[in-house]
């Protein structure tokens, strides 16, 4: 018997909860079975933070990475995610800040000490398509304090380029992704959208959320299929928006595209960077955590967590049936298995889990419908 | 011998979650519930009353399956004689029906409030159960509801057998 529970981000707190009341705060594991059980990282649950040690770094991801690459079908190796995406995830969820933030700050700080009203220019942040599918506004913008010199802008073609999707994965696919095995892959990933897909559909609720939060202006544009045209679009869109007086910050991953708008008048390009590192040790907030589990979800489909030898729970960030309502909520599915009564301390984690997470989900539930 | 009653007794706090949250670590520690919920509050409060009156009881029926007693009791908040002569009559009657006090003095609301309550707590201790107050890892968590913090950053604190 396995009990299902679907939670967002931050309701997700009532699993761990769940395992500190428990005392099994400490030497816990994050496995991905999608890649043969590879560990992640252990972590320990702490008051203020959650300290996650040996995070996989790119050697060892590789000895799991090139031996599945090598035995399914190339069709199907865009569906396996590389180390770069395992390390944008510590991105995504605010735990690193790419190198060249620094210059964004000292430009922010000069932003806040001219004066609109004594003739400062108004300043206008536009992120280019990676720095939303990094959640750059979440993690780091959303968190500036506003200032009335700066204000959002955003492009139509970013969001057409984050809306492009390809066909759905097939169950005939899945059965021939040998060796990968196919309960896995069907409960995972069936009618759900491709990994590059799901990654786009990251960027897209951030641009999403940014519209929602700020009082940004959107730019009609084109798009095309064809990325560089697409690049081109973006540069004479925001070419023509700015004026005197009127300033585009414009970020973005992309060097190609920083350099092309590098001398276009009225726009401060800004390129960020990723840069390779070797920390295995993180001290991350709740939050951090709960938006690393989760953009590892969406990469891997099933993650387990296991504490000593035993499986505790399997959190799914993509499952077969996962809904738009809980694409948008960022909603994990956490499955309790029922072990063998006859393992009794298993048997009664297991009942602990599964009552503790239903009453103060039922309370959490109550609360919200009257609102409260 | 009867069971005592047991009574909780606390002000309104700024926030819901400074009444809800330190109910539900209690109800969670201490695996019982009380009796009766006594809640100070000013004249005004009325919204926020409501809905503190239905959160207790959403919490309590979700633990034990019944319903408790809630009786709150409107105080003019800029008169603080008149909240001391309401909290000295709520505690003589306590003594002489012999029910149990616990007195939640974790909302911070009202300065004074506490401070008659530990201030009375002295006169009338033999029916004093506990004086508890919820502390947080950092003022931020005050914001969320309990099952949303992580639980080992809350200490739930008695005042009655921690500093006598």
């Amino acid at each position: 018997m396995t009990k299902e529970y679907t939670l967002n981000t931050s309701n997700i707190m009532l699993f761990f909860n769940s395992l500190i009341k428990l005392g099994l705060e400490k030497n816990l594991k994050l496995q991905i079975p999608l890649m043969n059980h590879m560990t992640a990282f252990s972590f320990n649950l702490s008051p203020e933070s959650v300290n996650l040690k040996d995070f996989i770094d790119k050697n060892d991801y590789a000895q799991f990475y090139f031996p599945l690459i090598k035995q399914l079908k190339e069709s199907y190796h865009d569906e396996i995610p590389d180390y770069q995406m395992v390390y944008t995830s510590l991105y995504q969820s605010g735990i690193l800040m790419p190198s060249g933030v620094d210059h964004i700050n000292k430009l922010l700080d000069s932003i806040r000490n001219s004066d609109i009203l004594r003739g400062g220019d108004v300043y206008y942040i536009a992120m280019d398509t990676n720095l939303l599918r990094d959640r750059f506004y979440s993690v780091y913008l959303s968190k500036i304090p506003a200032h009335k010199n700066l204000d959002f802008v955003l492009c139509e073609t970013v969001r057409d380029e984050l809306k492009n999707r390809q066909e759905k994965i097939k169950k005939n696919q899945l059965r021939d992704m040998r060796p990968l095995p196919y309960e896995l892959l069907d409960n995972c990933f069936l009618n759900q959208n491709t990994l590059a897909d799901r990654l786009r559909y990251i960027g897209f609720l951030e641009y999403n959320y940014l519209r929602s939060k700020t009082s940004c202006e959107e730019l009609d544009a084109t798009s095309k299929r064809n990325s560089m045209q697409n690049d081109q679009e973006i540069i004479s869109t925001y070419s023509e928006f700015v004026d005197i007086g009127k300033k585009i910050i414009f970020i973005s991953r992309d060097n190609e595209i920083v350099r092309m708008m590098t001398g276009e008048d009225n726009v401060i390009p800004v390129f960020l960077e990723h840069l390779p590192g070797k920390r295995k040790k993180y001290s991350i907030q709740w939050e951090q955590f709960f938006d690393l589990l989760y953009c590892l979800g969406v990469l891997f489909g099933k993650l387990v967590i296991v504490s000593g030898k035993t499986i505790i729970a399997d959190l799914y960030g993509v499952w077969k049936g996962k809904d738009v309502h809980e694409w948008e909520s960022g909603s994990f599915k956490v499955c309790l298995k029922q072990p063998d009564p006859k393992y009794k301390e298993d048997y009664d984690d297991f009942l602990f889990i599964d009552n503790d997470m239903h009453k103060n989900l039922s309370i959490l539930n109550q609360f919200r419908s009257l609102k409260i | 011998m009867p069971k005592q009653s047991i009574v909780w007794v606390t002000s309104l706090g700024q926030t819901l979650y400074e009444n809800l949250n330190i109910y539900l670590a209690y109800c969670e520690n201490a695996k019982s519930m009380p009796d009766r919920f006594i809640l100070f509050h000013s004249k005004d409060a009325t919204d926020s009353l409501h809905d503190l009156i239905t959160a207790i009881q959403i919490i309590t029926q979700t633990y034990f399956s019944k319903e408790i007693t809630i009786q709150p009791i409107a105080f003019d908040d800029e008169n603080i004689l008149s909240f001391c002569e309401n909290l000295q009559l709520l505690l003589k009657d306590a003594q002489k029906n012999n029910y149990k006090i616990i007195l939640d003095i974790s909302p911070t609301t009202f300065s004074f409030v506490p401070v008659f309550f530990v201030h009375l707590s002295k006169q009338f201790k033999k029916c004093m159960s506990s004086i508890l107050y919820l502390q947080y890892a950092n003022h931020h968590m005050r914001k969320k509801p309990y099952p949303l913090i992580p639980v080992n950053s809350l200490t739930l604190n008695n005042l009655m057998t921690q500093i006598g």
